[in-house]
């Protein structure tokens, strides 16, 4: 696994292939819109879909957790789908979940899915945190004071690539001078194209957009 | 006793069909629905209740004839429902939709005779199980129940009695075969310009002269195409050089019903000279006088052309007069070979496949709609239907579970079921908000969803592919119901849009599949293709084109295996010709990419026509005699089948009619929030995490009949050995470039081809940056 280091407000930040980022001064990680719980929140309307999603996105969580260490872990909103999303935990996700937040300090920001903190799981809540000179919250502002930066989600930006004839639609990192915005690591979360305007109207300069393939970071647009 | 009835087109066998009911509702004095007609279109039961109707009304009869289809307004059904007219006229659609209500068996009580309209375009497909369903719950309603199924000709009459059966046994029906008709007169109409055919290309738009001079010289002719963008853009070009004026019309499944009723009345009346149609007119009455059909573009199956053929029969004893237009090189072949074998009465078409799970789930969720069920009870009614004959226990009680909570191997999380128990073991729908919101979804045709177009003032022009629609802007022109119009905007769920004059206007594109090729006439096309004396029945331009493939590169003969390898706009390509047909050719696609990714060559992606498959790479292909070898069939080959696009699709399908997910309707998402979770995303959560799941087993065996079975792919991969003649070239061949222009390709995804193109994407960013 290779990472791609860019640098925002002097801040160093490592993106990872898999779609979540390290800092690596503070070893912090950093995930976006988990969505835990979208498979089972439709049950009342009688739609079951497969409620796998849940464990497959906690799946990918502990594999970053395991293999970088990191001293705290923030999920950047969105975490779950819903506020009643925490009771229609599994047994199994629970496990999943306790071992994840006290293998790192967890910080939760609430999001709009998630606006009020989830009772009985591990970690802080918050609404937005600031690391150095970075600024972590759920949806991107408009404006951001000048020396710092700020890493968001909500978005769920992905992009399209043409090479030869062949195109590919991928989740991807969206970032300018002043922010970053991660790709949803939820399962079932879908993506918005970064040419759509409430993306590309967030840089005042093209954007940069990084995607993965198996182990590496690669920049595309 | 029930009965099959099986008569060439247009022979009068619907009418037929009626004939016992209309006797014995005579006399007046019987109360409550009689006779049920279902038949595939909408268009054809409005059609058979007027020709009904004519007969009633002059003899004074006292029945009552009603339609009841997606377009009965809410005020007839309700009038159905208190009063229900003596003889109902329906589609398979809104019959299961009538038997999801608790009323249905007292409704159906009386029902003495359902009349299955051609039966052959239903048996073997989803609507066909569904309606086999359907006929099974009416029996429960009215154990005396009489079937009578109408079919054109086909290749396996007695499967088709089966189905048709109250038992699914071919032996408790009385088949009625009509005799054969004279033996039609056929002929392959090539365009001007000297015999010029295009290198691919479907539309045929290249012989609309020579198709007007055919159609000033006959009283009437339905000019068949296969797609509805073909019918638009073909219709165009007649026009553009009707010098005479002659009456053309246009008819296809997206033009507004009104329009269709229209051109259907002047056909009647005899006020057209021609009509320009798609399968619409494919089924049903005969409407008109038809002196002669003229079949644009490849006729992919013997046994659907002899029944558009048919269609030109007003006179029993005179042939029937076809034209066949190729519209590009290979289907000159393939016309030649198809008027071949229809000249020898061949039929093709395999026998109905076993009933889908899918249909299946979403049966025992309309059973259960109208009222609680026993398992036992339904099991062995399901298999009095002949798709559903062979089902195992095992397969239904898993449906029935999937219906009642998921059938998840994950799950501990008891609430939320869609069906509860009660003590007698009855299974019950939870509330009424799932029965409403099920409803909906009721049906077996997935389509991508169509938006209305209509006028300021509200004219209906027809409609069109919501994504086509989304790619439109103000201004932009495209052709609809032969007429140029402007787009204008969105408005809801209606498209609104104007007369036009602007240029190049663009063609709706509709969602659904391409026919394939039946192997039979691959087969006759391989062997034109394999004698070079044969050609010369060609025209010149497809007897050149051929010339130069055997100068350029090879011909493909009976004796060896051709495989031509060429570099092509960056990439590398392999071009195999096979002849075996699309579905064996998609299957071999997946094996070759499947070697060619484990080889390291980086595929991405391949596209299979009837006659031959080509396969692209980021890296030279290497031995093509290594690559074709024998245990090409080896290693994980289900594994690499599970990631193909091909079963993405085919679950997509599943999850839709199964009930796993909501349709989508244009405009609904505004009144409630949506759940929209793309299908690929399901798919893969369950392959991880239930791989057993029974809507992926349902996936799997859907997918398998659209592919080849290996053992054929076997036999083939023995007898090239020894002749594989490979070919290296600096550019494309003449015969490869028709399969580089098909559409329908397949990607590779996630595989060391993509990985390379995203590293060189990247390298191009860091050379920019240092510049």
């Amino acid at each position: 696994m290779t990472f791609r280091e860019i640098t925002l407000a002097d801040e160093r930040i490592r993106l990872l292939p898999g779609g979540a980022v390290f800092l690596p001064d503070t070893k912090t990680l950093v995930v976006a819109d988990l969505h835990l719980g979208k498979g089972t929140s439709a049950r009342a309307r009688g739609l079951l879909l497969p409620p796998g999603d849940t464990i497959s996105t906690l799946e990918k969580v502990l594999r970053f957790v395991e293999a970088h260490s990191p001293q705290l872990l923030i999920s950047l909103g969105d975490s779950f789908h819903d506020c009643q999303a925490g009771g229609r935990l599994l047994d199994s996700e629970r496990t999943l979940l306790d071992r994840i937040t006290r293998t790192a300090d967890t910080l939760w920001i609430t999001g709009n899915h998630d606006a009020l903190p989830i009772s009985g799981i591990g970690g802080e809540w918050l609404e937005e945190y600031r690391s150095g000179n970075l600024f972590l919250r759920h949806i991107p502002s408009v404006t951001i004071p000048s020396g710092s930066a700020e890493l968001a989600g909500h978005l769920h930006p992905k992009t399209r690539i043409q090479s030869r004839g062949h195109v590919m639609s991928r989740p991807c990192f969206l970032t300018g001078e002043e922010r970053l915005i991660l790709p949803a690591l939820g399962t079932y979360t879908g993506g918005l194209d970064i040419s759509n305007s409430v993306l590309s109207s967030l840089f005042k300069h093209k954007a940069a957009a990084y995607v993965w393939s198996t182990d590496e970071i690669h920049r595309v647009a | 006793m029930s009965a099959l009835l099986i008569a060439p087109t247009g022979g009068g066998k619907t009418l037929a069909g009626f004939l016992p009911s209309l006797i014995e509702l005579a006399e007046g004095s019987y109360a409550g629905l009689h006779t049920l007609y279902v038949s595939p279109l909408k268009a054809l039961s409005t059609n058979i209740a007027e020709s009904l109707s004519r007969p009633i009304t002059d003899m004074n009869l006292p029945i009552r004839v009603e339609v009841r289809s997606g377009d009965t307004s809410g005020a007839r059904r309700k009038r159905q429902q208190k009063n229900p007219p003596h003889i109902l006229l329906t589609t398979p659609e809104s019959l299961a939709l009538l038997l999801s209500y608790p009323d249905a068996s007292a409704y159906f009580s009386t029902l003495r005779v359902l009349i299955i309209d051609e039966v052959h375009a239903l048996a073997g497909t989803k609507r066909g199980d569904q309606l086999a369903l359907c006929a099974s719950r009416l029996r429960v309603f009215s154990p005396s129940l009489r079937v009578n199924g109408l079919s054109a000709t086909v290749a396996h009459p007695s499967a088709m009695a089966a189905w048709v059966s109250p038992t699914g046994q071919a032996s408790g029906v009385r088949l009625v075969r009509a005799e054969d008709g004279v033996r039609p007169d056929v002929h392959v109409l090539l365009p001007d310009q000297r015999g010029y055919l295009p290198w691919a290309g479907r539309t045929g738009l290249g012989s609309a002269t020579a198709i007007l001079t055919e159609i000033a010289r006959a009283r009437l002719t339905i000019v068949f195409v296969n797609s509805r963008a073909q019918a638009e853009l073909l219709f165009q070009a007649l026009w553009k050089d009707n010098a005479d004026n002659l009456p053309i019309g246009l008819h296809h499944g997206s033009l507004d019903a009104g329009r269709r009723a229209k051109v259907e009345e002047a056909m009647a009346q005899g006020e057209l000279r021609a009509v320009v149609a798609t399968s619409s007119l494919d089924l049903g009455l005969d409407w008109g006088a038809v002196d002669q059909i003229i079949q644009v573009g490849a006729p992919k199956q013997i046994s659907r052309l002899t029944q558009r053929i048919g269609r030109a029969n007003h006179r029993m004893d005179e042939p029937s007069r076809a034209l066949l237009a190729p519209a590009n090189r290979f289907e000159v072949l393939e016309c030649e070979a198809a008027r071949e074998a229809v000249l020898r009465h061949e039929l093709d078409g395999d026998p109905p496949r076993a009933g889908a799970l899918d249909v299946l789930a979403q049966h025992v969720l309309i059973t259960a709609c109208a009222g609680p069920f026993l398992p036992d009870v339904m099991y062995e009614e399901v298999r009095q239907t002949a798709p559903y004959n062979q089902l195992s226990r095992t397969d239904f009680n898993e449906i029935v579970r999937f219906v009642e909570d998921g059938g998840y191997a994950l799950q501990a999380y008891e609430r939320h079921q869609r069906l509860f128990r009660d003590s007698l073991g009855q299974l019950w729908v939870r509330n009424e908000q799932i029965i409403r919101q099920f409803r909906m979804n009721i049906g077996t045709i997935v389509d991508t969803p169509m938006l209305r177009v209509k006028s300021r003032r509200g004219k209906a022009y027809g409609e069109i592919d919501e994504y086509f629609a989304s790619t439109l802007v103000p201004g932009d022109t495209f052709l609809l119901g032969g007429e140029l119009l402007e787009f204008l905007g969105l408005h809801d769920t209606t498209v609104q849009a104007a007369r036009s004059r602007g240029k190049d206007p663009r063609v709706p594109v509709y969602g659904g599949n391409q026919l394939s090729i039946s192997p039979g006439l691959a087969r006759h096309v391989r062997e034109i293709l394999h004698a070079p004396p044969s050609w010369a029945v060609l025209p010149k331009s497809v007897q050149d084109w051929l010339t130069l493939q055997a100068a350029r590169s090879r011909l493909p003969g009976p004796e060896n295996f051709l495989v031509e390898t060429f570099p092509h706009r960056g990439l590398h390509y392999i071009v195999a010709y096979p002849f075996e047909g699309r579905n064996a050719h998609q299957t071999l696609g997946l094996l070759l990419t499947k070697r060619l990714e484990e080889t390291g060559k980086g595929p991405l992606g391949f596209v299979a026509n009837d006659y031959m498959v080509a396969c692209w790479c980021v890296h030279p292909t290497g031995s093509m005699t290594d690559l074709f070898s024998r245990d090409l069939l080896g290693g994980n080959l289900a594994d690499w089948l599970a990631e193909s696009a091909m079963l993405r699709r085919t679950f997509r399908d599943v999850a839709i009619i199964a009930g796993l997910v909501e349709r989508n309707y244009p405009g609904r998402e505004k009144n409630r929030r949506q759940m929209t979770i793309s299908s690929d995303l399901l798919y893969d959560v369950l392959r991880k995490y239930d791989p057993d799941h029974i809507l992926l087993r349902a996936t799997r065996l859907q997918a398998e009949e659209g592919l080849t079975d290996l053992g054929r792919l076997s036999g083939m991969l023995d007898r090239i050995q020894g002749h594989i003649e490979p070919v290296s070239l600096s550019h494309v061949s003449p015969l490869a470039v028709p399969v580089l222009l098909e559409q329908g390709r397949e990607k590779i995804r996630g595989g060391d081809g993509e990985d390379y193109l995203l590293a060189e994407a990247d390298k191009l960013y860091a050379l920019a940056e240092k510049e």
